[in-house]
Order: structure tokens, then sequence, then C-alpha cells
């Protein structure tokens, strides 16, 4: 980068350029604002007293962008009702120039655009409006109209003496950004994205007085001007609005004089479970506690309230910790607008690609507010709240006429609140279900199941391996006949066959060729040395025919019957059958095997590991029932 | 590894299957008999079965 240098026609100070394309620049001496007219310089005017500066960015700090080295050469500084923000002008290492904006620690980098078409003048531009810019939907999330503070550095173009200015700020649903700037006519387009300050990697960056991250910016020795007691700022130059805790007067942080702008008379004094001024780390970072605020709805005409902790941090800027019955949430703004969509009856909202369910929409109230706040706080203010959850993220949308903005959460259990700020004793218990906490076993359903289904691959294997590879071995085979009427002794012996290997069951089958007849068979497995036995008897009949109905059949010609755990060694079986004395005779056929396997194990084993799965999936699609009973879509709702 | 308690439990239940199928276990139960004397083999019908004088319904649709 180049640094081309020019004497301040004012007071002969050696002016030097950070980027050769700069149109304007100020005299760090003697504070003109000199423009460049050709090759000199011509002072137009002076740098306004610019307020205490609370933004950790400064001119001349250096970061990274999409890889891309930038420095802050130049700023202009606005401020509107509800706060004020930066643009830093910053410029890269190929000569590029863009913005940094940086609005209450929140920051984003955009870009000088060529509209794809005609925008729209700011008479006609209002929150909502949409616009679809090479295929990207901008939703316009607020119209801002700013007071021109100041300027300082070097800057594109020319820009000072200026007034009201309205911007039109719009977001997609992946946090792209952009700007319609009504300070010149026709009005300009920024096109740029929502960044995250340690991904900018700052270096060079503002040095405040005292220590922490969270207290660079706090003011003490403050007075409360309606009751006298004392007050801190913690966020002074953020901070909107700060509340006196004895008198609960709602007081203008902005003004040096903190005049009074409400009163609210508080029914009962609310402790916050969380003490303002408490430190705590999240997220890697050390946040502190400045304000709570309680805020209710009236669905049904129940109250339902819950608590709002507003935490600083000077870097990193404000996220929230919401309670309820001992629910907690880690909350912070996104810079987004959802793609909203149908899922089902439900709404649903589309956010960086992640989808989230509609789950209430309702008007909050602000009911009793401590400590200070990045705007103006209200208590009674009525606001349109929007809760989208996909477990354990909540994703909440406040909407008012000229602004809409969302927020993200994750639930928290009361014990990791208390970690994180080191609180003494216990959270209080939560109770009943909040709308993004996770079921039990939540998330682990799908992978139960997964182990379950590699359970029962391995049942497979056994299956495999005892049926294929090690199983019914035939140790004895024989076919007989029997007749009933004969004289002879119906019993008999078979011979000796050998029960080998390991002690396994045996498998005792017996075929017949009955046809409307039943036979039943008496029968002992002996050991031939021990004399142990094991005595059954089983019966097998087959009847079949043909009425009105057609065909019938009944029993059937075979049988058989397992013996566990024989021992190994010589057997014989014992044979008695028995038959009706109606003239008809058999042939049937003893088959042994051992070593058979047994389905009803098999069966068994898939039950048993099915057990913990199924158990998981119901008690989750119970709290699932229960979480969604809340919800303003249940059916039945009204 | 997820489910560490299911997975251990699983793995149980495998073995007791495999041991299960190994040894033979069944369901049903079968009548022990101890001491049959040698001479069933020389007179099957002096061995008096438990379940002898069987008497049976004559079914059938």
């Amino acid at each position: 980068m180049s640094q081309p240098a020019a004497n301040c026609p004012n007071c002969g100070a050696l002016v030097r350029f950070r980027w050769s394309g700069a149109v304007q620049t100020t005299c760090e001496y003697c504070r003109s604002i000199l423009v460049r007219r050709d090759v000199n310089l011509e002072k137009v005017g002076e740098v306004a007293d610019l307020p205490h500066e609370v933004s950790p960015i400064q001119i001349g700090t250096e970061g990274t962008y999409r890889n891309k080295a930038f420095q802050v050469v130049g700023r202009i500084l606005y401020e509107f009702e509800e706060g004020g923000w930066n643009e830093w002008h910053i410029v890269f290492n190929d000569g590029a120039s863009g913005w940094l904006s940086d609005a209450q620690l929140e920051y984003v980098i955009s870009f000088l655009s060529q509209a794809p078409g005609p925008l729209p003048a700011a008479a006609d531009i209002h929150r909502a409006r949409q616009f679809n810019w090479n295929g990207v939907e901008y939703d316009v999330t607020s119209v801002t109209n700013a007071h021109y503070v100041g300027v300082a550095g070097e800057l594109p173009f020319e820009y000072w003496d200026k007034r009201d200015v309205t911007f039109a700020d719009l977001r997609t649903a992946d946090a792209r950004f952009g700007t319609i700037d009504y300070s010149d006519a026709p009005p300009l387009l920024f096109l740029g994205e929502a960044v995250d300050f340690d991904a900018l990697h700052l270096k060079n960056l503002r040095e405040l007085e005292t220590e922490t991250p969270t207290s660079k910016t706090a003011v003490s020795g403050l007075q409360c001007p309606s009751c006298g007691g004392p007050l801190t700022l913690n966020a002074a130059g953020h901070s909107l609005s700060v509340v006196c805790p004895q008198c609960h007067a709602i007081l203008d942080a902005k003004d040096p004089n903190l005049q009074v702008l409400e009163k609210f008379e508080a029914k009962q004094q609310i402790k916050p479970l969380i003490p303002l001024g408490m430190r705590g780390k999240l997220h890697g970072a050390e946040y502190e506690v400045i304000g709570f605020q309680v805020r209710q709805t009236d669905t049904d005409d129940v109250p339902d309230s819950w608590a709002e902790y507003l935490l600083y941090n000077r870097f990193k800027g404000f996220r929230y910790l919401t309670e309820y019955n001992g629910h907690w949430n880690d909350v912070r703004t996104v810079p987004v607008s959802p793609k909203i969509i149908r899922m089902g009856v439900k709404p649903g909202a589309i956010v960086m690609g992640r989808k989230y369910t509609g789950f209430d929409d309702d008007l909050a109230t602000t009911t009793y507010v401590l400590g200070e706040f990045p705007w103006r706080v209200h208590v009674g203010e009525k606001n349109r709240v929007r809760d989208f959850i996909a477990v354990p993220q909540i994703l909440s949308g406040e909407i008012s006429e000229n602004e809409e903005v969302w927020s993200l959460g994750e639930y928290m259990t009361g014990g990791q609140v208390w970690q994180a700020f080191s609180l003494p004793g216990q959270p209080p218990p939560a109770t009943g279900i909040y709308l993004n906490q996770p079921a039990p076993f939540g998330g682990q359903v799908s992978s139960m199941w997964r182990v379950f289904l590699n359970l029962l691959s391995g049942i497979i294997l056994l299956a495999i391996l005892f049926y294929v590879f090690t199983g019914q071995e035939s140790v004895f085979q024989k076919r007989y006949g029997f007749t009933p009427h004969s004289k002879a002794e119906a019993s008999f012996v078979t011979d000796v066959f050998e029960v080998k290997g390991h002690p396994s069951n045996v498998e005792i089958s017996i075929n017949t060729d009955l046809q409307n007849a039943w036979a039943y068979f008496n029968l002992a497995l002996i050991n031939e040395a021990t004399g142990q036995g094991y005595d059954f008897g089983r019966e097998v009949s087959y009847y079949t025919g043909r009425d009105s109905d057609g065909a019938w059949s009944e029993g059937g010609r075979k049988d058989s019957v397992t013996i566990p755990a024989v021992e190994p060694g010589r057997y014989y079986l014992r044979v008695e059958p028995e038959m009706g004395q109606d003239g008809r005779s058999m042939v049937y056929t003893l088959d042994i095997k051992r070593s058979v396997p047994s389905a009803s194990f098999f069966l068994i084993a898939v039950v048993l590991l099915a057990l913990p799965p199924i158990l998981a999936t119901w008690r989750g699609a119970k709290f699932e029932v229960r979480r969604w009973s809340q919800s303003r879509y249940a059916s039945g709702h009204s | 590894m997820r489910h560490p308690i299911y997975v251990i439990y699983g793995v149980l239940v495998l073995a007791m299957l495999g041991f299960a199928e190994y040894r033979g276990w069944s369901l049903t139960r079968v009548n022990e008999v101890r001491n049959i004397p040698k001479t069933v083999r020389d007179n099957p019908g002096a061995y008096r079965s438990h379940y002898g004088g069987y008497y049976r319904y004559f079914g059938g649709k």
C-alpha cells in the first residue's frame, strides 16, 4: 500500500494517507476535515467532539477477512434513538475498500455494490419488505432514522456536514447482510455478511483504562437523580437505560445527568438468581451480568413469566441467559432473517440451513427490570415473540413495528449455569418440560438403534455359526411299524447309538404316516452306562376331511421333543407306541439328532436386545407428546 | 463408545445366547429319571413310564 502525503492547508502538519484512494481525511493535529481537490487538500470542516469511545476498534486496527488482510483507515459515527454505531472504513492489501460496522459489538463487513434493480425511495421502504437479488432473498429487518455524529480518518468519498440519514438494514436466512443508505441520491446499496469478532483476528485494538474485559467500560460513583442511591454503569457507552435498584427509576444512561425516563411500581422485589455484577465464563469468554428483566405472556389468561439476564463482554458484546422454572437457555442475537416455511400444520423457519419448528407465537410483556440495558427499557412494553425449536436450540424472534430481532438459544441445565458463574449452593430444580429441553436419551435413540443393528448382526453371525457350521449331527435314524391288534409286546428298545462331543441337546423326531388316526409314544432316552434316563411322551394325530366349509385338517403326522444338555455317552431309546383300537396300523420313523440350534433362543435374544431402544423410543415419544402439548400449535390448542 | 451400558448388556445377551446354544439348553423340560434298571434292554415292557396309561380326547373337527 503506497502512502502519499500532503500538508494540512489549515495547520501545515504533514498528513499521511494510509490509502491512496482516499477522497477525504482528517488532520490529526488540528482536527480539520480535508478533501482532496486534484493534488491539493481543502479544509471543509472540523471534526466534531465525538462521544466517549467504547468500541474496541480504532483507526489503525488491523485484521483479516476471508484470508485478506485489512486496516481500519476511517470512520463515520451515527446515533439513533436506540443507540449508535460505527462504520469503520477498511482497506485491504489489494487496495479494495469496504466497511466494518460495529453496532453494540455486533460486527458486519459490507461493500458498496451495484443494485441489481432500482432501489425504493426512503418513503417506500418498510420492515418486512423483500428483495430478491441474484437469487438471494433479503428481508428488511429495520428502518433506522440515524443522526450523523462525525467522521474521522480517510473515507472513499466526501462525507461531512450531514444531518439525519435513513438506513434500511436487510438480512437473509444465512446471515448475509445489506444496507440501503439514503444519505445520497440515488441511494447506495452495501452488501456483505455478519462476522464474528474472533474470526476477524483484530490487532491494534483500543486500549482502555481498567483491567478485565468486562470492566473496561465501567463507570462507578454515579448517583440516582431520583433517590440519590449509588449507581454503576458497567457497559457505559453501550447502555441506553439503567434502572436504580433502590427506587426503580429508569434512567437515561446516555444523559450525563441520568435523566429519569420513568419509574415503575414493583409489586414485589424480585431477587435475580444470578446477582447483578456476577461474572462467569461462557464459550471461553468472561461475561458480567449487567441487566435483569422479567417478562410474561398471558396465554389463556394464565400469566407465564420468565427471567432474562443480560450479559456483557467488552469485545464479544451481549448475550442472555433466560430462566423458566429452573430451565436455562444461553441466548445470543443472530444477524439473520429466517425463511419462514410450513412444516405440516406448523410453521417453520430456516436459519443457516437448519430447520426449526414453530412452537409459540405470543405477546410478551416486560414486567420487571433491574440493571442496565443497551436499549430503552419500558415496564409494560409488549412485543410479539415467535419461538421455533430444533432441540436443544431455540430460535426466537422479537417483532415490533419497525424492527425484528432474532436470537438463538441453547438449552442449559441449572448446574451448568451454576458452574459457569461459580454460584454457591444448588440451582433451583427444573420442573416440567421446557420447549427446547433435550428429551431423555435425546438424540441418542437413533444411535441406540444403530447399536441394536450391530448387535443384531452378531445374532445373525451366531445363527450362521450354529445352523450352518456346527449343529445338527444325526446320531440315529430307523423306520418302524406298529399294529395295535398285535398280541406282541408293544414296547421295544432301539439299537445303542453314541452321542459324542460336548453336552448338547438331543432332538427326537417322530414322523408317521397316520391318516385320521392318532398315536401316542411313551419314550425314554436311556444312558446305557449310567441308567440315567429322560422319560417323556408325545402324541401324534392327524385328521382330515371335507364338509360344507370345504377341506379341513387337524394336527400333524410329525412331532419332536428336545432334551436339553445331554451328556455325551452311549444311549438307546425305549419306545412304547399306542394307537386306537380301530384296526389301523402305522409306519413311523425315529430320527435322533444332537446339537440342534433352538430358534427360540435367537428370538428371545432379539427381543432382549430390542428392549432398551424400544424403551428409549417410548420414553422419548412420551416426552415429545408432553412437550408439544404446551405448544400453540398443539392439536386442541385454542 | 456411545451407550456403553447398552453395548455391555448386548454383548452379555449374545454371550448367553452362544452359551445356551452350545450347551443345548431348551425351553422345554423333560422328566429326568435316575437308575433305570439295565433289564429294561431285555424286557422293555417291564419298565413303566411316567407317561404310561395315556388317555386322550378324540378330537377332530
